[in-house]
């Protein structure tokens, strides 16, 4: 078989295959790159907002000015939204939400009709679409690359981040709409509130309808079975996995291949350990090798090393490490409130030896607390078509004492202020208490965060030092100056 | 999917005589109207997107803002300065050759011992050929339960006969991961291989491999000496395929481990994801593309190259 | 040598051959047994089943096609892969035949760039990609699907094709012209119906690679009701909490089709390989 009939790309044909290439660049180039949006002002805006606000900013300008640029930017999204246009929308409306969160939905739309209750001629027609989390990212983002996307985005920050999104002229400031709305934001409970608002309040991208928080699950059998106690200390986990050890129980489980759950476990050491340290190097206004950083990185490490963390923990998914606790192999997982919605897939039996406690102190002088904030948290699209019944339905549903009471069941605490003495579910009601002194659950700098995770999936193989990690993650954090601070 | 010879069908080589016969000859010009359809599709869907892709690899742009910010270089820059792009380059390579290789050998081999006499011959090659039937995102499910380290199968198996120390966190563990995720490729791959070498085996004469063995060339001699040069073109041709298939892999990497733990899975593909779809850098996203492309065409041809060489009889 | 002890020789290594091709022959099929048994197991046992049925919740079947919606996948997938599959086979036999067997200029430039394309992976081109079907109005519609589809498998079509139109002697050809038809009459009567083994090879690729396409579908389809197999699966997982023994009778499911489809055309399948659709 003559050899020479093999593909050869002559170098005729190569050049003109890059030189075609060319060409569909140069068309390219004719094409209108980015869909226009409604503000076209907003994204210059931005850099101006946080020239005014950053503490090393160069000649300000006023931060009243900016605000209103902002306000004028998004003009097309906020003077159509005021409490009037809101009662305005009558009929049925269509509205798009997207989520990830499919256990939400049947609450949600249960409730819905009674919006009637404050809208007495609205009637909404909801498709809450519920994106499989992996691939919500991707789809929220080439649908606003689209022009084609969800009335009400649903944010989750290291994944879809406020901070991008409203930079990127995407999300409608709610700030001036919530100034015309006194009903509004006096109704919301205070901590809520904070948790969406940036730049002290002058911004509002989404708006909160559920918050929770995340504590340590145990299975109350097994504890009794090694003969121990609900730790309260460090030393004491460290006694306590031992013995759960001696019985062949993995002591403390939670999901480190899919990252998230690996987060909230730092998080809530650096509640204890770094404080508001955390925060400012979020924002840029300290560094990631802070030293209380790198000594929460090495708490982390510490629990690695003194056996407190399951076996093989770089390798177990949050859906791993469910079933794991389920299957009673392990006595404790890191999981928040939104587990008790679950309740139906346990083993029979399992819930009523399980309870929850807080994180032991690890740090002299440190309170411990659970990490949580908001969990149902959605902003508004600048170029939706249904502004007004969108933030209509929304309102209704954070404002509306039956819309609010379905969050309680699915594992969640609603934002308006409630009879806490209506918990009677002991975990609930744990989770109930730590909610007001609960630790942020976000980091807002996505690039920080996925370079932290990254690192503390490599520090749970032992492949890498905690100083390593957040020397990476200060590497990848983002430079120059952000586009709005986080309180 | 499989490429053919593009060898100039005028067999005259250049020469004054020759190019004037060339200039009578006639043309069949309906010959464009036949390839119109294809042509319109390629620019639609390659031209113009590659096209949109270098210029945008040129710029700053999160996807969805009115803001395109040109950067020239700086795009490249910050990819070829940024570690993880390295891991990504290198764990790309390693697995285009590790998947290639164990691909297009077990292939190999499978279609040798199913060309010859076999029990339950054509049942075999049916069974082999399954995996390729099945979804990426089957397999990718299928072998994650597989893998998982609590309740999945292997670790069941191996922890039953008394090899439990062998059960680790196979998608865990960044050694091992990597080779996890290539052993589940060659899985699904390997029939694909196979069935085009049975193919190109049926074009090895029968009366050539006869005529050796009357001469007392055993089996395994007819093989080495006989089959595998005539077989040649196929090999590389599979080889081609497979390596630059293997270079764009990209679902199984995602859907199994997410580029994980720690970037020990990354690939460029599933870096380009992330930067895209994840940090919102289209640009940078697009620079990663172009790289991509440029390898992709460079290993290939490469690899041609080096077949070509070998190969000449 | 008498053909007893040939046979008795060739033992060993007949034995070897079977041992090797069994053992691997499992490694194939052990991954769908297991999805079997997970299929048939009770939520508590998929915890702990590995080879052996621990129980036959046949229910798994019915769950995973409501909670899925397999009669619209199915519906989608279908009509995606099989309009793409035919509208790929027409425009890549009328570019093959072009190329085989027509004289113009720049042909065997054209061709050679179209080769180029195979290098081109797909995540290259998503962004853009979308971006021509937001323009085209065709976003979230099967149609994008389908378009898409037909573009990314013509090139390999077009070149398996083209070889094989190459394959047909002259000499039919040119009675044909004699006969008087135009190109047109001798594509459609003497070559296509001569291509029957090679389209039915490309048409088996093209159902596989159609059929299970993933990330095209998940960035150009949104609605549920659009939704082909792979991309309701993957959804699927998000969708509910998994439920192993659900989630393993939806893959049993998606694989059902083309493990139907493969059977059935597979004696075409081998024929349209060996006739010379490989031919060098």
């Amino acid at each position: 078989m003559s050899v020479n009939r093999s593909i050869r790309i002559s170098r005729r044909s190569f050049l003109s295959g890059t030189l075609l290439a060319f060409a569909g660049t140069a068309l390219a180039a004719c094409a209108p790159a980015a869909q226009p949006t409604v503000q076209p002002t907003a994204a210059t805006a931005a850099p101006t907002a946080a020239a005014a606000t950053a503490p090393t900013a160069a000649p300000t300008t006023a931060v009243e000015p900016t605000a209103a640029t902002e306000s004028t930017a998004s003009a097309a999204g906020s003077t159509s939204l005021s409490p009037d246009a809101l009662k305005a929308a009558k009929g049925k409306q269509k509205v798009v939400w997207w989520s990830w969160t499919p256990q939400k939905n049947d609450s949600i739309m249960k409730v819905l009709p009674g919006i009637t209750r404050m809208y007495p001629d609205l009637e909404i027609d909801l498709e809450r679409r519920n994106i499989e989390w992996g691939q919500y990212p991707q789809m929220v983002k080439t649908a606003l690359a689209a022009g084609n996307a969800p009335d009400i985005i649903d944010i989750y920050e290291a994944a879809v981040s406020t901070m991008d999104l409203a930079a990127g002229g995407q999300l409608v400031d709610l700030a001036p709409y919530l100034e015309m709305d006194t009903e509004w934001k006096k109704g919301l409970l205070p901590s809520a509130l904070k948790s969406d608002s940036w730049n002290g309040g002058s911004h509002y991208f989404t708006l909160p309808l559920s918050v929770n928080n995340v504590m340590v699950w145990y299975n109350k059998s097994l504890f009794e079975k090694a003969g121990v106690q609900v730790p309260t200390t460090l030393d004491e986990l460290k006694a306590a996995a031992k013995a759960l050890r001696a019985q062949k129980i993995q002591p403390l489980v939670f999901g480190v291949s899919d990252q998230w759950q690996a987060g909230d476990m730092f998080l809530t050491l650096a509640a204890q350990i770094a404080g508001d340290k955390l925060r400012a190097a979020d924002m840029r206004q300290a560094k990631w090798t802070d030293d209380s950083l790198v000594a929460t990185m090495k708490a982390f490490k510490d629990l690695l090393d003194s056996g407190i963390l399951a076996d093989g923990i770089s390798g177990i998914s949050s859906t791993d490490a469910g079933n794991l606790y389920m299957a009673e192999k392990a006595a404790m997982m890191l999981n928040g409130s939104w587990a008790l919605s679950g309740l139906d897939q346990w083993p029979a039996g399992l819930f009523d030896h399980t309870g929850v406690f807080l994180f032991p102190k690890v740090k002299e002088g440190a309170t411990p607390v659970a990490v949580g904030d908001y969990s149902q948290n959605g902003g508004l699209w600048v170029n939706s078509k249904a502004l007004a019944p969108a933030l209509a339905m929304y309102r209704f549903l954070s404002l509306d004492k039956e819309a609010q009471a379905i969050w309680l069941p699915l594992g969640e605490i609603p934002v308006i202020p409630w009879d806490t003495s209506t918990v009677k579910d002991p975990v609930m009601k744990a989770f109930v208490d730590a909610q007001p002194n609960a630790f942020t659950r976000m980091i807002y700098d996505s690039q920080a965060n996925a370079a932290l995770l990254a690192g503390i999936q490599g520090l749970c193989e032992g492949k890498v030092t905690p100083e390593e990690v957040m020397d990476t993650t200060e590497k990848s954090a983002r430079q120059g100056e952000l586009p709005f601070l986080k309180d | 999917m499989r490429v053919s010879d593009s060898h100039n069908l005028s067999s005259q080589t250049t020469g004054p005589v020759q190019a004037d016969a060339r200039r009578k000859q006639k043309y069949d010009n309906i010959g464009y109207l036949f390839i119109l359809p294809v042509v319109v599709f390629f620019c639609l869907f390659f031209i113009y997107p590659l096209g949109y892709t270098i210029r945008l690899s040129f710029y700053e742009w999160t996807g969805f803002s009115n803001d395109m910010t040109f950067v020239g270089l700086r795009n490249l820059h910050d990819v070829f300065s940024n570690w993880v792009f390295w891991t990504a380059a290198k764990n790309t390579i390693l697995y285009a050759i590790v998947q290639t290789s164990l691909q297009t050998a077990l292939g190999l081999i499978l279609a040798l011992v199913l060309d010859s006499r076999l029990l339950g011959r054509e049942m075999f090659k049916v069974l082999f050929f399954t995996p390729v039937l099945v979804s990426i995102a089957v397999v990718s499910l299928l072998w994650g339960r597989i893998f998982e380290p609590n309740f999945g199968l292997l670790n069941g198996l191996l922890t039953k006969i008394g090899l439990g120390v062998l059960a680790r966190p196979w998608l865990g563990d960044s050694q091992v991961a990597l080779f996890a995720v290539i052993s589940v490729s060659v899985w699904q791959g390997f029939g694909y291989s196979m069935v085009l070498f049975l193919a190109g085996l049926q074009n090895v004469l029968e009366d050539l491999k006869e005529a050796a063995k009357i001469d007392g060339a055993s089996d395994l001699g007819v093989i080495w000496h006989i089959t595998l040069p005539l077989l040649r073109p196929v090999i590389a041709l599979v080889a081609t395929l497979t390596l630059i298939g293997a270079l764009k892999v990209f679902e199984i990497i995602y859907v199994m481990t997410s580029g994980g733990p720690n970037h020990a899975t990354e690939t460029i593909s599933s870096l380009l994801y992330y930067e895209a779809f994840r940090f919102n850098h289209m640009g940078i996203a697009s620079a990663i593309a172009v790289v991509l492309l440029i390898g992709t065409m460079a290993m290939s041809i490469l690899q041609r190259r080096v077949m070509e060489r070998e190969s000449e009889i | 040598m008498s053909v007893w002890n040939r046979t008795l020789k060739q033992l060993p290594s007949r034995l070897l051959k079977l041992v090797v091709v069994t053992a691997v022959a499992l490694i194939c099929m052990i991954p769908f047994w297991y999805m079997i048994v997970l299929s048939l197991a009770k939520q508590q046992d998929t915890f702990t089943v590995l080879l052996v049925p621990k129980s036959l919740q046949w229910s798994n079947y019915i769950v995973a096609w409501q909670k899925a919606n397999f009669t619209v996948l199915f519906r989608n997938s279908f009509a995606v892969t099989l309009n793409a599959l035919v509208l790929t086979i027409l425009i890549s036999s009328l570019a093959a035949y072009a190329f085989a067997r027509l004289n113009f200029r720049g042909r065997n430039l054209i061709f050679n760039i179209l080769l180029l394309g195979i290098m081109i992976p797909g995540q290259t081109v998503l962004i853009p990609l979308f971006l021509t079907m937001k323009q085209l109005g065709l976003l979230d519609t099967l149609y994008a699907l389908i378009l898409a589809y037909t573009a990314f498998g013509m090139i390999s079509t077009t070149f398996i094709l083209t070889s094989f139109f190459r394959t047909v002697p002259q000499e039919l050809l040119d009675q044909a012209k004699i006969d008087g038809c135009s190109h047109l009459n001798i594509y459609a009567r003497i070559m296509m119906p001569l291509a029957r083994p090679a389209i039915a090879t490309v048409g088996i690729f093209l159902f596989l690679g159609n059929w299970n396409e993933l990330i095209l579908a998940l960035t150009l389809i949104q609605n549920d009701l659009r939704k082909t197999v792979p991309l309701g699966l993957i959804t699927f997982v998000g969708q509910y909490k998994i439920e192993y023994g659900q989630l393993a009778a939806a893959l049993a499911w998606a694989t059902i089709p083309v493990l139907i489809v493969y059977i059935a055309l597979q004696k075409e399948f081998i024929k349209g390989l060996t006739a010379g659709a490989l031919k060098y």
